[in-house]
């Protein structure tokens, strides 16, 4: 701690409170997140622990950079990252900032190039959304909140807890309570975030409970059936009155997304469906032609990131 | 299900009597044999992954080999120490319920030879000594890996079959 000066307080969660500050030799920014000190003879929380194991295995230049950890005397842990200025989040609900397709190209091709390096890695991030996606000055995506992350091995008795995920960003086997989800639960996020850019407004925005998260979910996409969805019908919930009746038909996306290009809807579309198994993965994302074909997504360094400054008159 | 953990460490305890004559590094080898054997028995009686002992014992052998730099001899009561609180951040980083294994468990099986503040304070060391440092290698991570490497024909050749 002593190499440290914190500046203010930015957050608090419930196991945690992240400051501002600055490294007292070099001057540098960084965030720092102090885990709470159990109460009980528990030692260092075990979601500081995996979160530090996760990020020092995950170093990439789109994921958030772990600069230092340590323990203070009274048992807590602290993380100490990079510093980023602005989020994803944001960015959007800030209307000063324009958003043009080329800039979204490029927002969302470093969201997949994190995604990629996470899953090739075998790690499952389980809640994306624009608030975990922050920027550093020069733009560069970082993607945070491994809090919930854990690494996915795909051994069969491994279960997973339905709980991750922030609801407008769940993807629907979780809802309907698997606990086999896979890496492919991540891309449902993805492409959720994917919609909110072109949108500008978040896409599937249940209204408090996860019922009414799948209801939206299947207003849009059709209800679940043997030839959309295959496997449906072993999730947990399948068996209770979560998927209405009658049955309702998917919607046409071009008719939501009435002004992104061709290109993006299709590669949206191809992320965002119902069945896990035939979602792209984030690699396949990226070969999509989307990425090729013209205008090429911004230069990270011209996103707008921030609303320009008052002018002087 | 720890009444036979308990047991085994009371007997490992009373047969270090006739390593008395063990030179210190062979003497911390026979420690640690000891103390495999008797971690697989604990993650078996309490239903976690045996793959946990591979990653605590990297822990450990890191931190015992940093400890056996300094000029302090290790007995054989810190080793035991030291190889339970392994055991303890071990299951922490990979079971899904970490609150299998509490550190009152740990002190239940030590017949309360170490109290659970023994256990949080060297938990601290540990990490500190190996520089938050968690990732090791185990070889069922390594086949894991190397089976991925296998084109896949047919799903229901894997051993890790899929759940969709």
């Amino acid at each position: 701690m002593e190499n440290y000066r914190i500046m203010k307080q930015l957050g608090q969660g419930v196991w945690s409170r992240t400051y501002m500050g600055q490294q007292k030799d070099t001057d540098q920014l960084v965030a720092m997140k102090k885990f709470k000190a159990n109460s009980c003879d528990e030692g260092v929380d075990f979601k500081a622990l995996r979160e530090i194991k996760l990020l020092s295995y995950l170093q990439h230049e789109h994921i958030i950079r772990l600069v230092d950890s340590f323990a203070t005397p009274d048992m807590a842990v602290v993380l100490v990252y990079e510093y980023a200025h602005t989020s994803l989040d944001q960015i959007l609900r800030n209307r000063d900032i324009p958003l043009s397709s080329p800039d979204i190209k490029q927002h969302i091709r470093m969201l997949l190039l994190a995604m990629d390096a996470c899953h090739e890695k075998q790690i499952l991030h389980r809640e994306l959304n624009p608030e975990n996606m922050f920027y550093l000055e020069d733009g560069t995506m970082k993607l945070r909140g491994f809090d919930l992350a854990r690494m996915h091995d795909g051994k069969p008795n491994t279960l997973l807890s339905p709980q991750a995920f922030a609801l407008w960003y769940k993807p629907p086997e979780v809802l309907m309570r698997s606990q086999h989800y896979s890496f492919s639960a991540d891309m449902w996020s993805v492409g959720c975030i994917f919609a909110e850019l072109m949108l500008r407004r978040p896409f599937l925005m249940g209204q408090f409970t996860e019922l009414s998260q799948l209801d939206k979910i299947f207003k849009v996409f059709g209800t679940p059936n043997e030839s959309n969805w295959p496997d449906y019908a072993i999730l947990p919930l399948a068996w209770h009155s979560t998927v209405p009746v009658p049955p309702v038909a998917a919607v046409s996306l071009d008719g939501i997304f009435t002004a992104a290009p061709n290109d993006a809807i299709s590669l949206l579309k191809s992320i965002l469906v119902l069945d896990p198994s035939n979602r792209l993965t984030a690699s396949q994302a990226l070969r999509h032609p989307y990425f090729s074909n013209e205008p090429p997504p911004t230069p990270k360094g011209n996103l707008i990131l921030s609303s320009p400054p008052p002018e002087a008159n | 299900p720890s009444s036979s953990c308990v047991k085994e460490l009371a007997d490992s305890q009373v047969q270090s009597s006739k390593t008395a004559a063990l030179k210190p590094s062979m003497l911390v080898g026979f420690w640690r044999q000891q103390m495999l054997d008797w971690s697989y028995l604990v993650m078996d009686s309490f239903g976690i992954d045996r793959e946990v002992v591979a990653v605590s014992f990297n822990l450990l052998d890191r931190y015992v080999a940093e400890e056996m730099k300094s000029p302090i001899k290790i007995t054989r009561e810190d080793f035991q120490l030291f190889s339970m609180t392994s055991l303890f951040i071990g299951v922490k980083l990979l079971e899904s319920f970490p609150r299998k294994l509490t550190a009152n468990a740990l002190v239940d099986m030590s017949r309360g030879f170490y109290a659970s503040e023994d256990i949080v304070h060297t938990e601290k060391e540990i990490l500190k000594t190996l520089g938050f440092y968690l990732n090791p290698t185990t070889t069922i991570g390594f086949c894991r890996l190397y089976w991925d490497m296998f084109p896949a024909s047919s799903s229901s050749s894997s051993p890790f079959p899929s759940f969709g």
